[in-house]
């Protein structure tokens, strides 16, 4: 642990980068979930990656370029189109497959090739720059702000977007911009922490969240604080055993939903 | 109150309901029936406003001046996703969240109009209780109590019965029908049950051939019409002043 506090000075942006993105994916995590988006937010997360991949091999600034793939993506997965012929899971797993090999694609005759498709998957938390992380700030309080005045409309429209509809609610608009602070924290997140840990942050919160609380503020705290505590553990693990980053986060997710599912059958056994 | 004027609905160039011309009135109790995949949620969809007319025009009036209609949309029950972690409370009080406008919260004023709707429909010792821990019966009167507190003018149900006992669905019944005296709502209902249909409502849509005939009740729930437009033969019967509808066995 010493050693690790010696070494806090070099790893601060790295830190803050990772809390920052499990502090807004962890709470954006409990609309995913809730809405059964999961996979929606998983293809927007690869045609972000299509834009990271564009900016590896031009040598152009990634956010912005990611920021308009994953806007391009959110507006063409949020079309909801009839499903009588097609389901709109099936169209969202073609943009998730073909994102996914344009990205390759893009990087594999580049000058760095596998080292770029590292990136993408599992980013380069430690490559985080004081720029990244005030940008990251300013968008991230921009994404709370918009989740604190439009609190009602986003939870109208996750729970029952034809009551939010019929009761004079414009759920088109609100469902497109509540799509959209999922698709900034994916576009600032993307470069930095990579495609694994942004989809894993945007998903097992919420699980463990669900689990364990019956109320929406205790969901949303619990996500969070498990979300910031993995980062925290992840990245301490990730230093101690000298592994990748985005991994040993994730794996500390899954061993607090290891612990958390154990608890909830106990909690169902005996709810008193 | 809302005025259909030879519309035309369906989904892409594909009609699937031609030739709808008719009006329903206020304070009407109307029923829809049809077999299955008549029109029946074309039809509701349509007068949610939720599908736009291929043809024609669909007018809502209020007082003859054309101002815009207030829908409460009570759906199945099962169309709610039970995984969202919120009290029965908290459910009724979605209904006011577009009276309440941008940017503003809850107020008392909203927690007293949604617990007492609570209590209209029998489930104020339940405002706590978690939505996804209710029975089927106790979901449908918290769904109708959210479509009440938006103080609607028109209610509308999509088979508000389906699922229940016999005696969860008249206690349903008897419980719009109450809604309908003390808020003079207009009703309007899905239902696929012909046996709780004809014992409530006042004018009876039926959708048969791509299109829709209406008319009062007694005029409309004879053994002819629903023979011919269920395809099975049926008798009518009449017990202790309730209507009844049985299909004959062939032998």
């Amino acid at each position: 642990m010493s050693e690790f506090l010696t070494n806090l000075e070099f790893f601060k942006y790295s830190i803050a980068c990772s809390v920052l993105i499990a502090l807004v994916c962890s709470f954006l995590s409990v609309y995913i979930v809730l809405k059964r988006i999961v996979f929606v937010s998983v293809a927007v997360t690869q045609v972000s990656s299509v834009g990271i991949a564009i900016a590896l091999i031009t040598g152009l600034d990634p956010t912005p370029i990611s920021l308009f793939f994953t806007f391009l993506g959110v507006a063409i997965f949020s079309i909801r189109f009839s499903e009588r012929r097609l389901s709109n899971e099936s169209r969202i797993g073609v943009g998730f497959v073909v994102a996914s090999a344009a990205s390759i694609l893009l990087v594999s005759k580049s000058a760095q090739g596998i080292h770029e498709i590292d990136d993408l998957l599992y980013g380069n938390i430690l490559a985080a720059t004081p720029f990244q992380i005030y940008l990251m700030i300013g968008i991230i309080t921009c994404i709370f702000i918009a989740h604190f005045l439009f609190y009602k409309e986003f939870t109208a429209v996750t729970l029952d977007f034809e009551m939010a509809r019929t009761s004079g609610i414009r759920a088109r608009f609100w469902e497109l911009m509540l799509y959209l602070t999922i698709g900034a924290a994916i576009s600032i997140g993307i470069r930095t922490s990579g495609n694994l840990l942004i989809t894993t942050f945007l998903i097992m919160p919420a699980v463990n969240g669900l689990l364990l609380a019956n109320r929406m503020k205790n969901v949303f705290v619990i996500a969070v604080s498990t979300g910031v505590i993995s980062a925290l553990t992840g990245f301490y693990i990730s230093f101690y055993f000298d592994l990748p980053t985005s991994p040993c986060i994730v794996a500390t997710l899954f061993a607090i939903l290891c612990l958390t599912i154990p608890f909830r059958l106990l909690h169902r056994n005996h709810p008193n | 109150m809302i005025k259909f004027s030879n519309v035309q609905l369906g989904y892409g160039r594909k009609p699937v309901l031609t030739a709808l011309n008719f009006e329903i009135q206020k304070g009407d109790f109307f029923g829809i029936v049809g077999p299955n995949g008549a029109g029946k949620t074309t039809l509701l969809k349509a007068i949610l406003g939720l599908l736009k007319p291929i043809k024609g025009e669909i007018t809502f009036l209020k007082n003859g001046r054309g101002r815009k209609k207030s829908t409460g949309y009570v759906p199945q029950h099962a169309s709610v996703d039970e995984i969202f972690p919120i009290t029965t409370l908290e459910m009724v009080l979605m209904g006011r969240y577009a009276k309440m406008g941008i940017f503003k919260r809850p107020k008392n004023m909203d927690y007293a109009i949604a617990e007492k709707m609570l209590k209209n429909v029998g489930m104020e010792n339940l405002a706590k209780r978690n939505y996804r821990e209710l029975s089927g019966g106790q979901k449908q009167r918290t769904l109708i109590a959210r479509a009440m507190v938006g103080e609607p003018n028109i209610l509308i149900l999509d088979e508000p019965v389906e699922g229940m006992d016999i005696q969860g669905e008249i206690a349903i019944m008897e419980l719009i029908k109450t809604l309908q005296t003390e808020y003079a709502l207009t009703v309007i209902l899905v239902c696929h049950d012909l046996n709780i249909i004809a014992n409530y409502v006042k004018t009876l849509s039926i959708i048969h051939n791509n299109t829709l005939k209406f008319g009062p009740i007694d005029s409309m729930f004879n053994e002819e019409t629903m023979t011919k437009v269920y395809g099975a033969d049926v008798k009518i019967v009449n017990v202790s002043g309730q209507k009844a509808i049985i299909s004959k066995l062939n032998n």
